[in-house]
């Protein structure tokens, strides 16, 4: 959902998924051309997951390199004007986040492209791997209990100038440094949860009615029940007025539901 | 809470600069190496209309956050743009940064993560000019960002507010700048009153004050009368403030005294770096 003011054009989250991936990312909305970087970070994820698993940033830059060579040629430096040429040189930013489920399994896809089934895989551990750069996050939710949060834990760690990841390769020393990974099982039944900044804070702030609140993101069932949401929290005042984009991830065994 | 209003195209804000421009302009300002207060300080104004253009630089354009107008007072007191904005006041932010009177070249420094220090070329547009001549009609000034802003806090009423950004070398020579100031900063939004910040350049060499809680520390009576009329930061400003390590209390005031050049870039950015601005 873009932001309450803005078009849909100017919406500057990105999601993908693919096979055993999910990635979500938000371009920063004071940088120029965010939302072609967040494009293109989610979408390689998905098509080329990087292997992190001995958690080198080398591996990262080296993954990112030719995304960041993408951008560069995306943007039109010869008919920009001063201002714009100056600011596209600052590069473009954005929070991410990958998640990746190992081993071979049956996909199943409900129609609806905000929801995404994985098949099972036999034979092999069930593991996840995440990584993360800045303050998108994913849940996880087994039985009726979040079990994991990551990469942030708390409504209170959320700040107006995160660290990104940079589609200038000399910007990225911070975001190499803040890069954060972490893994899991998962078993059947087992929902992910991936949001960008503003909708993560709000299921990590404490309801004062007491309930938890991404219980409400896990009835839902189409994009319209999250549009109404969203527009209900923006209104309430209880949810930050921003690009909003959620992803559901069920584990649903050998039968989708 | 007061300050706190989303700042977008839909509900814009607005900048006003009112610079002195009366014939003590000419004179070196402390701290810089004998370089003229009006040079120091129109470098400053071009530098930060350059600044909050690039913040508010998206793609191929600018939105329009703010709005801007210039105020010089000397021997004339009126809209201070030079080139194709002569004669205007409020001007939308994308308008001034497609209306520069010209583009200079100039070398900037920039400091990489790595903490390499790199020199670039960079354009420098320039919209306001160096002027020094005549005397100092601040109450007049005042009146006229006034004036400007009765109308536009009315048509936007849920704007944050208005921030009126005052540099000055010295005493006004009419009946400035209390009534005014007063008038001024009592206009309203409902998201707060019109905030006016006063800088106080000066060849004395005095250390720099910069937002002081208390005017025990001012040189002279007029320091102290500006230090009166200048707003009290509100709490997103202090935190702002903050971020940039200056630890400032509820009784601060936007208002430096002696600031060079550094100190009053700093203090100008300060100003502009709205909390909530998307």
């Amino acid at each position: 959902m873009p932001k309450q003011g803005n078009s849909a054009e100017e919406y500057e989250d990105a999601f993908a998924y693919a096979g055993r991936t999910v990635a979500v990312a938000d371009g920063a909305s004071e940088s120029s051309y965010a939302e072609f970087w967040a494009q293109g970070l989610v979408r390689n994820f998905v098509r080329s997951c990087p292997n992190w698993s001995n958690e080198k940033p080398n591996t990262l830059a080296t993954w990112v390199q030719p995304l960041q060579e993408e951008w560069d040629r995306h943007i039109p430096w010869d008919r920009l004007p001063w201002y714009a040429e100056e600011k596209a040189r600052s590069g473009a930013f954005a929070a991410f986040i990958g998640l990746r489920f190992d081993g071979t399994h049956e996909e199943t896809c409900k129609a609806g492209f905000w929801r995404r089934l994985f098949g099972r895989r036999k034979g092999r551990s069930n593991r996840w791997h995440a990584i993360a750069i800045g303050d998108c996050c994913l849940f996880q939710i087994r039985e009726g209990t979040l079990i994991s949060a990551f990469p942030l834990t708390l409504a209170e760690q959320f700040s107006s100038r995160p660290v990104l990841l940079s589609s200038r390769a000399d910007q990225n020393q911070q975001a190499w440094a803040g890069l954060r990974t972490t893994e899991g099982d998962f078993q059947d039944g087992d929902l992910f949860i991936l949001a960008t900044d503003a909708l993560s804070q709000w299921i990590l702030t404490p309801d004062p009615a007491g309930t938890e609140r991404w219980r409400k993101l896990a009835v839902l069932k189409d994009e319209n029940g999250f549009s109404r949401l969203v527009e209900q929290l923006r209104n309430s005042g209880d949810l930050r007025n921003d690009d909003t984009t959620l992803v559901l991830c069920k584990w649903k065994g050998a039968n989708p539901a | 809470m007061a300050y706190s209003a989303e700042i977008s195209r839909a509900n814009p804000s607005c900048f006003i600069f009112l610079i002195d421009q009366s014939g003590s302009m000419i004179e070196p300002i402390a701290g810089s190496d004998g370089k003229r207060k009006c040079d120091s300080v129109a470098d400053a104004i071009n530098r930060l209309l350059h600044n909050l253009i690039i913040k508010c630089a998206r793609g191929e354009g600018v939105r329009n956050f703010y709005e801007i107008c210039v105020v010089g007072y000397g021997a004339q007191v009126g809209p201070g743009f030079s080139g194709p904005l002569t004669g205007r006041d409020l001007v939308p932010l994308s308008e001034v940064a497609n209306s520069p009177a010209r583009v200079e070249e100039r070398i900037k420094k920039v400091t990489r993560n790595n903490g390499e220090v790199i020199e670039q070329k960079v354009k420098f547009p320039i919209w306001f000019e160096p002027v020094a001549r005549g005397t100092t009609p601040m109450g007049q000034a005042l009146s006229l960002a006034h004036h400007l802003l009765q109308n536009w806090v009315g048509i936007h009423v849920n704007s944050y507010p208005p921030i009126v950004i005052n540099i000055t070398d010295g005493e006004a020579t009419d009946s400035g700048p209390v009534p005014q100031a007063e008038a001024l900063t009592s206009l309203t939004t409902n998201d707060g009153n019109v905030l006016l910040l006063n800088c106080h350049i000066s060849n004395r060499p005095q250390a720099p004050i910069v937002f002081p809680d208390s005017d025990a520390d001012l040189p002279d009576a007029f320091a102290r009368t500006l230090f009166s009329v200048s707003s009290l930061l509100p709490q997103s400003l202090r935190d702002l403030a903050k971020a940039e390590n200056l630890t400032l209390g509820p009784q601060t005031r936007g208002f430096a005294f002696n600031a060079d050049l550094v100190e009053l870039i700093r203090f100008l950015d300060i100003g502009t770096r709205a909390s909530n601005l998307r």
